[in-house]
């Protein structure tokens, strides 16, 4: 067996099967994907998505969960698919939440004024009582 | 796609009359089979309209100008893809990416809209506070103002009044002086009635009512002044001791006051400006248990009225508790 490896024509051999082996399993582990779908997650997490977003982030992390299983089986092209599903609703659930949180700000600002405006009248007509 | 397969057909079919009908069923039928053909795939309509409608957003451009590219792309590659009759998987993958791309875009175009919001909302409430405090500053200084002006005012009034009472004071003691100058039965003084004359006893009868000639310098002089001041009234009131009954010497008084009455009518002065009144025993200034008292109650006082003709309250309200 050693014999047979250290032979230059072996060698030659095994080198173009190789290179067809790696070719017939597809494209590699997405990496890429995979990891901007984890970055995606944990942003929604840090945004409070688990109180606005939480349908979107479950989504996310359901899919990261399938795109890892995915990849582990070399199934590379769903892992991808999986992944990049999975960065979206996590985005998805980050920009939910920032949106819901700045409506309420608003209606937050807009009942201080009106708080404010009715002080201001009750101020008003109690200073005309005196006069 | 459709004109693929009709064109087609038409090729094969043969141009009889019989098969002309048949051709044309044919050609209806091949036609409602190419238009179902293509799969539908619902996850590819969802991804157009929700594009469509994050393009009809206005603010999307500048809100979300990547996702608003990104999802355009992802919805090219997705039609692509079903042009070009790739595995559904593929298709579908890529319209969610494009709906999803899509609603990130319109969430985010939503929020740019309230963070808007809450700016011009935030200036609201500055202009509200502002607004209030003006408010309340104005509010301050106007009635600052007002108990200004009413201090000043006040003090105005004060002083008026104050002038007034001197004014008053002074004319009233220049007619006593004016009146004491004057020879005769006078004697003025300053009373509450204002300023009153007396006329003594002696210059009546006793029990009469005829004014003696000793009263001649007295009522010359009482005449010369009212000429002198024509804005004045006098009120003639009679006064007589207890002795006899009162029904009697109020009757005494009236009749003295009368008296006093005509005699300056006699000299030029309108009846209307001389008030006779008797007040009969009513108000001694003196005690009736002697002579002397009695003496000093048997008198005629003459009170001279304000200078706009009117008497003061204590004496008008003599005359009128008499009347009744």
């Amino acid at each position: 067996m050693n014999k047979l490896w250290k032979t230059p024509g072996t060698m030659l051999l095994a080198l173009p099967l190789a290179i067809l082996c790696a070719c017939a399993s597809g494209p590699d582990r997405p990496f890429q994907d995979l990891a901007r779908a984890e970055a995606s997650i944990e942003q929604a997490d840090q945004t409070g998505a688990r109180e606005y977003g939480a349908t979107e982030l479950a989504a996310a992390r359901d899919k990261l969960a399938k795109a890892r299983a995915a990849a582990d089986s070399d199934d590379n092209v769903v892992a991808s698919r999986y992944a990049k599903e999975a960065a979206v609703d996590a985005e998805l659930a980050t920009a939910i939440t920032r949106n819901r949180k700045a409506e309420l700000a608003v209606e937050e600002l807009n009942r201080s004024i009106e708080t404010l405006r009715e002080e201001i009248a009750r101020n008003q007509s109690r200073s005309g009582d005196r006069q | 796609m459709k004109i693929l397969c009709v064109s087609r057909f038409l090729e094969t079919g043969a141009p009889t009359r019989l098969n002309l009908v048949a051709g044309t069923g044919a050609i209806l039928l091949a036609l409602s089979a190419c238009t179902t053909t293509p799969e539908r795939i619902p996850e590819l309509d969802q991804a157009r309209s929700t594009v469509e409608s994050l393009e009809r957003q206005p603010q999307a451009r500048q809100a979300a100008s990547i996702q608003l590219t990104n999802a355009r792309e992802a919805l090219q590659r997705a039609e692509a893809a079903l042009e070009d009759g790739q595995p559904v998987e593929h298709i579908r993958h890529e319209a969610y990416l494009a709906r999803r791309n899509a609603e990130i875009g319109l969430a985010m175009t939503s929020e740019a809209e309230a963070a808007r919001e809450i700016s011009q909302a935030e200036a609201r409430r500055r202009e509200v506070q502002l607004e209030a405090r003006t408010a309340e500053a104005e509010r301050a200084r106007s009635m600052a103002e007002q108990r200004a002006m009413q201090a000043e005012r006040s003090q105005q009034e004060a002083r008026a009044s104050q002038a007034v009472a001197e004014a008053a004071i002074e004319e009233a003691n220049r007619l006593a002086d004016e009146l004491n100058a004057m020879e005769g039965e006078l004697e003025a003084e300053r009373t509450e009635r204002g300023l009153v004359l007396t006329l003594g006893d002696v210059l009546f009868d006793t029990d009469g009512d005829d004014l003696k000639a000793g009263a001649d310098v007295s009522m010359d002089r009482l005449a010369a002044f009212l000429k002198e001041n024509p804005q004045r009234r006098l009120m003639v009131e009679g006064h007589t001791d207890s002795r006899g009954e009162a029904e009697y010497n109020k009757d005494l008084s009236e009749r003295r006051a009368d008296s006093v009455t005509e005699a300056l009518v006699e000299r030029g002065i309108p009846s209307d400006r001389i008030r006779p009144v008797g007040l009969g025993e009513e108000y001694p200034v003196a005690g009736n248990d002697t002579s002397a008292g009695m003496q000093q109650n048997r008198r005629v006082e003459i009170v001279v009225s304000n200078s706009d003709g009117t008497f003061p309250a204590p004496a008008e309200q003599r005359a009128v508790a008499a009347r009744d």
